[in-house]
């Protein structure tokens, strides 16, 4: 190796000899070419020194034009000069006036001339020619003396060289010698180290083992080739009951019992054979037979060892009676687990903390739809209903946390077909010992029927409560005892009375005025019929009211009860005597019509007769004069005879009569009048006022009070302005009740009597009050006030329609409404709604000369 | 016939109800005739009765009031009429006034008082003088 690398290191100086040299010639070459031109130049420069040197020696004689003497002048410079080839001075003319020829013939030359005055003539011409050959014999020599020098350089540096390299080399290949000698040297002590090692060992473990088999756990026998037992230690001897005497030296197959006693050194000449054991490198359980005949379960392992030629069984065998029983209960308990996990009615999850499931049982996979192998890769939240995740997710982290115990709870989940269930499910964690949390346990009870069923019941009882609740009537449920089982809203409304209060206590003293209704109800159920009392009076509040009771028997379950209604029909008695009055009315209006005509031309004849009576009785007219005076009868005797007798106030009272007679007939027209002025609208406010004037000045009004002594406070509303309306009919109305009013007053002698005309706008309603502070009316009155001919007044004092009319005019011409308001000694207030856009009647046409009299 | 004495015809069925007025209106200085129905009052106009204003019932024996009021104003242009009626219902027709018929009063019965109609008949006289 070193070899190698030595003779490619040989290459190197060589290499670098030639390069060195390369360029040491390239160098000579150059300084060769340089001191050519160096030299060719002196050459120059001596050659025109030369021709200055000539003229000036061939001048005189030239000035003097003595040609002989410049030809040798020439000839005798030419010889004395060195390296001079030729000289030759010529005229302009061509007249050669000296020339000189060196006897020598150089290979180079060099050629120089110059003008030189001549004579006075002209100029003569002065050409010099030099041997140059020196140079070139200059050069020659020096060629050779570089070269010898670059020999001698390349020589001296070829040692240097040589010499540096080859030391180098030497010098590596010894220092890698001396470290591969170091390296076999640390080997060897190594080795040596531990081969001292393994022999102390040897003889350690040696001893070590002897004790080892000794004191081993496991029991530890070997056999020879034929079964002999060889040694035992003593663990095997105390599982088998043996001394080492009893042992060594017989066959093993004495701790064995059938049949592998029978079959063991088959056992072992198979092995030998076909080096393939049963046991042999395995290990397996099996059973021994122990001194005193009982077996035992045992654990053995062989393993073979060759000693030359001879192979001896090492067998291990550790008793595993204690672990067999052991495991045997285990398998129990948990096969009892198992089965109660596999059987359980509920299912039941194992869930890790992050919430996958870890085991399911059937019943879970039964519940949810699921397969175990599913289940095993889902998440709790997979199934959990979407509005219950996080209630679930919450209680599981509450759970882990330790916040809360085992929990229970219900939440919807989702079948793996799609079905939302309800569940019950309780849920704990499994902790260790030292309350670290390790999974939950969950167990899902399906109940969703059972939430079906119950949901079924309550929306079912509340329908039911809702029928109850919704009707109008009282209902009352009661006990055979009477007492009160269901109460309805019907009935808390009706009674104030809470169902909290009622139930439970007894019918008749919650409602004593249904006390009579204590003989149907126990009739109802001795008869198991319904029993009926229609338009049963009682009173509330001093008010007659009307109820329909029916009592229903009831027999649920074997135990008899009753369901009372009680109804209401107070208002409904009320609108069937509104409606007899209204009929009574409209007949009234229907026969006034047709007798009207009838009846007013007869009155008619009464009271103008009358009117003619009093006339001609008077003595004022000239024509009851002129015919007394014709008679010879005096008027003023006839005057004192006919106020003694009392005839005027017969006159009168027929007068008076006919038109109390034709103001009934009048004012039962009023009933039959579709009324034919149009609908206008009209301030309510001037109605009033303009009633107001009217009864201020009204004639019969006067006759019997004086109206100025009523105080009338008008309370407009400023929003009410115009209702559409019939103005003469709501004036009359109005009339008819400031009239009403003012009478009452005087006649009950009322202190300060005082009228409150009030008008407000009602949504879109006109509202108007006329209120007194009379004497005010029963109940009875109030009932009856608008019923025609129903009067309180003394017969002189009004027909009994004024209100009946005003009835008539407000409800049916206007749809509107009149009612009064009163308690005896407290006034009375009448109060009349108009819609604002009462309907428009047709219009007949123009009636602007109708005078209704 | 002279403009001192009004000339009044009285139209209606009720023999009494024509006494009393015809007696008030006598008694007033008035010309009163008298007639029991529509057909009479016209015959007596084309007898060449001339009256100033015809008081006239509406509900007569044949022809009723209306008519009558038509008929006697083709007769007599000049005439006025007062409607003395006990039905309530009646109104006066639009076409009296299309017709050129003047001023029409309407009375309803029984006047308690005899007097304004005594004026309305006045006034219907002098209207009738002015034209």
């Amino acid at each position: 190796m070193p070899h190698l690398g030595y003779k490619r290191n040989s290459l190197m100086p060589w290499l670098g000899l030639a390069l060195l040299l390369g360029l040491l010639s390239i160098g000579m070459v150059a300084m060769l070419d340089q001191q050519r031109e160096r030299l060719q130049e002196d050459a120059y420069d001596q050659a025109r020194d030369d021709l200055s040197l000539i003229s000036s020696y061939v001048h005189e004689a030239l000035q003097n034009g003595n040609y002989q003497v410049i030809d040798s002048l020439v000839q005798e410079w030419g010889t004395k000069q060195r390296d001079v080839d030729e000289i030759s001075l010529s005229t302009t003319n061509g007249l050669l006036l000296g020339y000189y020829q060196s006897p020598t013939s150089p290979v180079e030359t060099y050629r120089i001339s110059r003008q030189i005055p001549y004579s006075y003539k002209g100029m003569a011409t002065l050409e010099l020619v030099k041997d140059v050959d020196w140079i070139a014999g200059r050069l020659a020599r020096l060629r050779i003396q570089l070269f010898s020098a670059v020999v001698v350089i390349g020589a001296v540096l070829w040692v240097i060289i040589w010499l540096a390299v080859y030391r180098h080399s030497e010098a590596v290949a010894l220092r890698e010698r001396t470290r591969e000698l170091d390296q076999a040297n640390t080997r060897l002590s190594e080795e040596l180290a531990q081969r001292q090692q393994a022999q102390a060992a040897l003889r350690d473990s040696e001893t070590r083992l002897r004790s080892i088999l000794d004191t081993a756990a496991e029991g530890i026998i070997t056999i020879d080739e034929q079964g002999r037992v060889q040694s035992i230690n003593r663990a095997a001897e105390e599982i088998f009951g043996y001394s080492p005497d009893e042992v060594i030296g017989n066959n093993v197959r004495m701790f064995m019992p059938s049949p592998d006693r029978e079959a063991h050194d088959e056992y072992i000449s198979n092995y030998l054979r076909t080096g393939v054991g049963k046991i042999i490198g395995h290990g397996r359980e099996v059973t021994g037979l122990r001194k005193d005949g009982s077996s035992v379960p045992l654990d053995l392992s062989i393993s073979e060892v060759r000693l030359g030629n001879e192979r001896i069984f090492t067998g291990v065998v550790r008793d595993i009676t204690r672990r067999k029983q052991a495991e045997e209960q285990l398998r129990r308990s948990e096969e009892q687990l198992r089965l109660t996990f596999e059987n359980a009615p509920v299912g039941i999850a194992t869930v890790s903390p992050d919430g996958s499931l870890l085991n399911v049982n059937p019943a879970f996979c039964d519940i949810m739809g699921y397969s175990e192998d599913e289940a095993q890769h889902m998440s709790v939240t997979d199934f959990t209903h979407p509005d219950d995740k996080e209630l679930t997710l919450k209680l599981y982290q509450q759970i882990w946390e330790g916040e809360v115990g085992m929990q229970e709870y219900e939440k919807r989940c989702i079948r793996q077909d799609g079905l939302v269930i309800d569940v019950c499910v309780h849920i704990g964690a499994i902790r260790h010992t030292d309350g670290a949390p390790l999974l939950f346990v969950v167990e899902f009870e399906d109940i969703t029927e059972r939430k079906r069923v119950t949901r079924e019941l309550q929306r079912m009882r509340s329908y039911l409560q809702n029928i109850v609740n919704s009707m109008p009537s009282i209902l009352v449920g009661v006990d055979p005892e009477s007492r009160i089982t269901e109460w309805n809203i019907g009935a808390e409304k009706a009674t104030g009375v809470l169902a909290t209060d009622a139930i439970g206590r007894g019918f008749a003293e919650v409602l004593p005025e249904y006390r009579s209704q204590m003989a149907n109800l126990q009739a109802a159920m001795t008869q198991r019929q319904p029993v009926r009392a229609d338009r049963l009076i009682t009173e509330t509040k001093g008010q007659p009211r009307y109820a329909d009771v029916v009592v229903y028997p009831l027999a649920t379950n074997g135990s008899l009860g009753a369901v009372i209604r009680i109804d209401d029909i107070t208002d409904r008695v009320r609108l069937e005597e509104m409606m007899v009055q209204t009929e009574k009315m409209m007949s009234v209006g229907g026969l006034a019509a047709g007798m009207a005509h009838e009846i007013n031309n007869p009155l008619s004849g009464v009271l103008q007769s009358c009117q003619n009576i009093q006339r001609r009785l008077s003595p004022e007219l000239a024509a009851n004069r002129r015919a007394a005076e014709s008679l010879g009868l005096d008027m003023s005797e006839l005057q004192n005879y006919l106020r003694e007798r009392g005839i005027p106030e017969f006159v009168e009272g027929i007068q008076e009569a006919a038109t109390r007679a034709s103001g009934i007939v009048a004012d039962m027209l009023a009933f039959s009048r579709r009324s034919d002025a149009p609908m206008r609208p009209a301030r309510v406010d001037e109605m009033l006022d303009r009633v107001v004037r009217l009864a201020t000045s009204d004639y019969d009004l006067k006759k019997k009070y004086d109206f100025r002594k009523i105080a009338i406070v008008k309370d407009y509303d400023a929003q009410l302005e115009e209702v559409n309306c019939d103005r003469m009919e709501i004036e009359q109305v109005f009339l008819n009740l400031i009239k009403n009013a003012a009478q009452a007053m005087f006649k009950a002698g009322t202190p300060q009597p005082q009228i409150t005309l009030r008008t407000r706008l009602d949504a879109n309603q006109a509202r108007i009050e006329v209120q007194d502070n009379g004497p005010g009316m029963d109940d009875e009155t109030q009932r009856r006030i608008f019923e025609p001919f129903y009067t309180t007044k003394g017969v002189d004092e009004g027909t009994g329609l004024g209100l009946s009319v005003s009835y008539f005019i407000i409800t049916e011409q206007h749809k509107g409404s009149i009612a009064v308001f009163s308690s005896t000694g407290e006034g009375s207030c009448f109060v009349v709604r108009l819609p604002l856009d009462g309907e428009n009647r047709h219009d007949p046409g123009d009636s602007q000369y109708t005078d209704r009299g | 016939m002279t403009r001192e004495t009004p000339s009044i015809l009285i139209v209606d069925d009720e023999p009494f109800i024509v006494l009393g007025l015809k007696t008030f209106l006598e008694d007033e200085g008035m010309l009163v005739t008298g007639a029991g129905s529509g057909e009479e009052a016209l015959d007596r106009v084309r007898a060449g009765g001339r009256f100033d204003v015809c008081i006239l019932d509406q509900r007569l024996p044949g022809i009723n009031g209306d008519v009558t009021l038509r008929a006697l104003h083709g007769l007599c242009p000049d005439l006025r009429f007062i409607i003395h009626t006990g039905d309530v219902g009646y109104a006066i027709p639009n076409d009296f006034h299309t017709m050129g018929i003047g001023p029409v009063f309407l009375f309803k019965k029984p006047l308690l008082d005899m007097q304004p109609m005594a004026r309305a008949v006045r006034t219907l006289v002098l209207h009738q003088e002015v034209q």
